[in-house]
């Protein structure tokens, strides 16, 4: 298995003078530590086309013409989930989109150093050049071992640069080897089976009668990748299906002749990578290499210790999201109101104001309100991931997450979801069973993010008694308790559910449990900013267009103002002409009080006013009136926007959730035609209830359908989870009134 | 024996595979002939942690039962 010869594209881009390098490595080696090292952070973060896998890119340092780009990391070359897909297919050239890579960089964890090779000879293989960055030396010393690089860089036949990527050892060799003439590829010596080999070379001559632009051992190399997996094969389905076709039928033959084909080339591989590692590493002298992370685990993953401390651990996450970030996000919601209140000054009154005010600025303020969270969260996140326990929660967590039909892959998404289900979801993507990827994606908005706090906190501030039960603990805080494990249990209820009605193949789960390691703060603070830019644009996008079409909806159609308000306030004004001083302020209070009347009455008429007593049959028997049902209806953009329409709906100037105004609004509303109170603690429970079950939010459901490729299972997670909603708000309010209350 | 017979600890040498097991864990080095240590095991009894060439993996228990390993 060898072959010599870069593809033709990538001799155009050396014509050029410029250069594409994919960086590529096994989970855990450290590759993105290189990648931030070369690229000094400087980097392009979008998407592959076609999918959201992330795909980052950017300029070597003090090497403008050389670009690289940041493969997702793959254990090898036979991928089982999206983001190995994408790796081989970038190296091999087959997105639409994306140029071949003229050289692949492949950082290896030398501490590993058998398995890191088996990627790595496979990257050899298929003929590109090749250059390995031999990371993590400064363990290998520690752990008595020394690795020859010059034998091991003869063996493969390409550069070999050792490295300490954390200490920026070994930096300036690397960027030489990286900005040097394009070296040879290298060769590899491990032997297939006979007949796989028969079968692969077969293979080989139908598709370089379709593709005479490969070489003789690049198309081998491709035909063992595809005759081993299903993954590869499906898209030849379409592409080519006479090549389809004869990739079945030769798996079929072997089968008859009872070959393990899939696993002839691990053992031929293993097998010659055994000895290569036998010759290249030496062990000088022992020493128990592991000796901090036994001792380490042997608490965190204790049988008692260790979910204690996961437990803390998440209690510790769930206080800095809702109490230390309480004081930022204020900040912020006065800095956009000291803003608006400017831009109203600065702004000619009328339509640009109230567009750039209530439509843009409200807007910009709706998303970065919840950045001090994301960042609270995403900051412990990587830390826990860049330490290596994250590995460990899920380690201890498989075990109750699969009675659900869930795994332990899906714990870190699930702590994601209490901030935002956006990345929550997108965290996923390393899950390599389908179906329990599927199911976690499920659920996840089931669980309260933030979106929905302010939301819980005007209702429950407004209708919950202040009073104490026991101690310090109240009716408010155990109402507010509730209403996060009401939400988490009917995500684990949901998604026992859905693993009955969706039978699968018994799910395969795997794990690296890796060294603990000190964080690399640097790495984390980095993260927590990319985290945040993306949230930024991702929901943001979302949730400001929204904002700016509510505010239209809300203030259109423009309708005559009420003859008797108009009077009322023509009255008031001919005598504040005449009043003295002492009079003014009550009447300004008057003229106050009709502007937002007359707010109420624009409000009713407007297309969302229209809506909300369209649907109010719909919504009586969950005890909500027209305007609440106006609310929740523009509560579909995005949940936090219910407070701002409200807050419109009741004319209370900026209103948010601690706006004692809107809460007594709330509080004092009147039914017109019994003049009893419209909403009472039933109705907030009823609504509080709603909002915990349903799905609120346009970027879920776009990301949901991106992440799974599909419409259906976006819409299933919209209807049930608003089906759920409004049967659980119905059972609250009608069975409240069966027990006489509200 | 099998892989989820063995106590956390032992040492075994892999003999031979069961049907129906992912690729992925050859990927990994689980193969016949290769040493397997069982490290420790999970809290509530499943997934076990296994130290297989220089990596520690853990994979659940209804996989290893398809893993048959020689003590040593």
């Amino acid at each position: 298995m060898a072959s010599r010869r870069p593809t033709p594209d990538s001799a155009t881009h050396e014509a050029r003078g410029t250069r594409r390098i994919a960086v590529a490595g096994n989970p855990n080696a450290g590759k993105s530590t290189v990648f931030n090292l070369l690229t000094g952070m400087r980097q392009r973060v979008g998407n592959y086309p076609g999918v959201t896998v992330e795909r980052k890119s950017g300029h070597l340092i003090g090497a403008e013409h050389i670009e690289l780009i940041d493969l997702p990391g793959t254990y090898s070359l036979n991928p089982k989930s999206l983001d190995e897909q994408i790796a081989y297919d970038t190296i091999t050239h087959q997105l639409e989109g994306e140029d071949a890579p003229d050289l692949v960089l492949c950082v290896v964890n030398a501490t590993n150093l058998e398995r890191n090779l088996y990627l790595a000879s496979q990257i050899i293989d298929l003929g590109v050049p090749t250059i390995l960055a031999l990371n993590m030396m400064d363990e290998v010393e520690k752990a008595g071992q020394v690795i020859d690089t010059r034998m091991l860089s003869e063996i493969l036949g390409v550069p070999v640069v050792p490295m300490v990527a954390t200490r920026k050892e070994g930096f300036e060799e690397l960027k030489q080897a990286l900005t040097a003439p394009l070296p040879a590829p290298g060769k590899t010596y491990w032997r297939l089976q006979e007949d796989v080999l028969a079968a692969v070379s077969t293979l080989a001559g139908t598709l370089r009668a379709q593709r005479p632009d490969l070489s003789e051992a690049r198309s081998r190399a491709e035909c063992l990748r595809i005759l081993t997996s299903d993954r590869l094969l499906e898209g030849w389905k379409k592409r080519q299906p006479d090549f389809h076709q004869a990739v079945l039928d030769a798996r079929a033959a072997l089968i008859a002749q009872s070959v393990p084909y899939t696993q002839s080339e691990i053992t031929g591989r293993y097998a010659w990578l055994a000895r290569v590692s036998a010759r290249v590493a030496k062990q000088q002298h022992e020493v128990d290499a592991r000796k901090l992370t036994d001792r380490l685990d042997a608490i965190l993953v204790h049988r008692a210790f260790g979910p204690l401390i996961f437990a803390g651990i998440l209690l510790l996450i769930f206080q800095a999201i809702f109490t230390w970030a309480t004081p930022f996000m204020d900040g912020i919601e006065q800095g956009v109101m000291a803003l608006g209140g400017w831009l109203r000054s600065v702004v000619p009154a009328g339509l640009p104001a109230d567009l750039l005010v209530d439509g843009v600025l409200a807007g910009v303020g709706n998303v970065v309100i919840f950045l001090p969270q994301i960042l609270f969260l995403f900051f412990f996140l990587s830390l826990l991931e860049s330490t290596g326990y994250m590995a460990r929660s899920a380690f201890i967590m498989d075990r109750v997450m699969r009675r659900f039909g869930l795994s332990g892959g899906s714990v870190m998404p699930m702590m994601s979801a209490f901030a935002c289900a956006v990345p929550a979801i997108m965290a996923t993507r390393t899950m390599e069973n389908q179906r329990e990827r599927l199911l976690t994606i499920m659920v996840l908005p089931l669980l309260s993010c933030s979106a929905r706090l302010p939301v819980y906190t005007l209702f429950i501030a407004a209708f919950i008694p202040a009073t104490n039960v026991f101690g310090p603990i109240g009716y408010q805080g155990l109402t507010m308790l509730f209403l996060y494990v009401f939400g988490l249990v009917t995500a684990f209820g949901a998604a026992w559910v859905l693993k009955k009605i969706l039978k699968g193949p018994d799910s395969f789960f795997m794990l690296e449990l890796p060294p603990y390691r000190a964080p690399q703060w640097k790495m984390i603070f980095w993260r927590m900013y990319e985290r945040a830019k993306m949230f930024v644009w991702r929901a943001g996008r979302v949730i400001f267009f929204f904002s700016i079409l509510l505010w239209f909806a809300a203030s259109y159609p423009e309708v005559p103002p009420d003859p008797n308000l108009e009077a009322r306030r023509v009255a008031v004004e001919a005598r504040m002409s005449s009043a003295n001083d002492a009079g003014r302020p009550a009447l300004e209070a008057e003229l106050g009080e009709i502007a937002n009347a007359e707010g109420a009455y624009q409000m009713e008429q407007s297309y969302i006013g229209r809506l909300g007593r369209f649907i109010e049959p719909v919504m009586r028997p969950l005890g909500f009136d027209w305007k609440l049902s106006a609310g929740i209806l523009s509560a579909f953009a995005a949940r936090e926007v219910i407070i701002g329409a409200l807050g419109t709906i009741y004319s209370v100037a900026d209103a948010d959730e601690h706006s004692v105004a809107l809460r007594d609004h709330l509080l004092n509303a009147r039914d017109p035609r019994t003049g009893k109170p419209l909403y009472t603690t039933l109705v907030a429970l009823s609504l509080l209830v709603f909002f915990v079950l349903a799905l609120q939010c346009t970027s879920t459901v776009a990301i949901a359908r991106r992440e799974l490729n599909s419409w259906k299972w976006a819409i299933v997670m919209w209807c049930y989870m608003t089906g759920l909603a409004y049967l659980a708000a119905l059972i609250v309010y009608q069975g409240g009134r069966a027990f006489g209350l509200g | 024996m099998t892989l989820n017979e063995l106590k956390p600890g032992c040492c075994g040498r892999i003999t031979c595979w069961c049907e129906g097991l992912s690729d992925r864990l050859w990927e990994l080095g689980i193969l016949p002939g290769t040493m397997v240590e069982v490290v420790r095991v999970a809290p509530f009894g499943d997934p076990i942690a296994l130290k297989i060439k220089d990596s520690q993996i853990a994979i659940r228990r209804a996989d290893a039962t398809r893993i048959s390993v020689d003590a040593l």
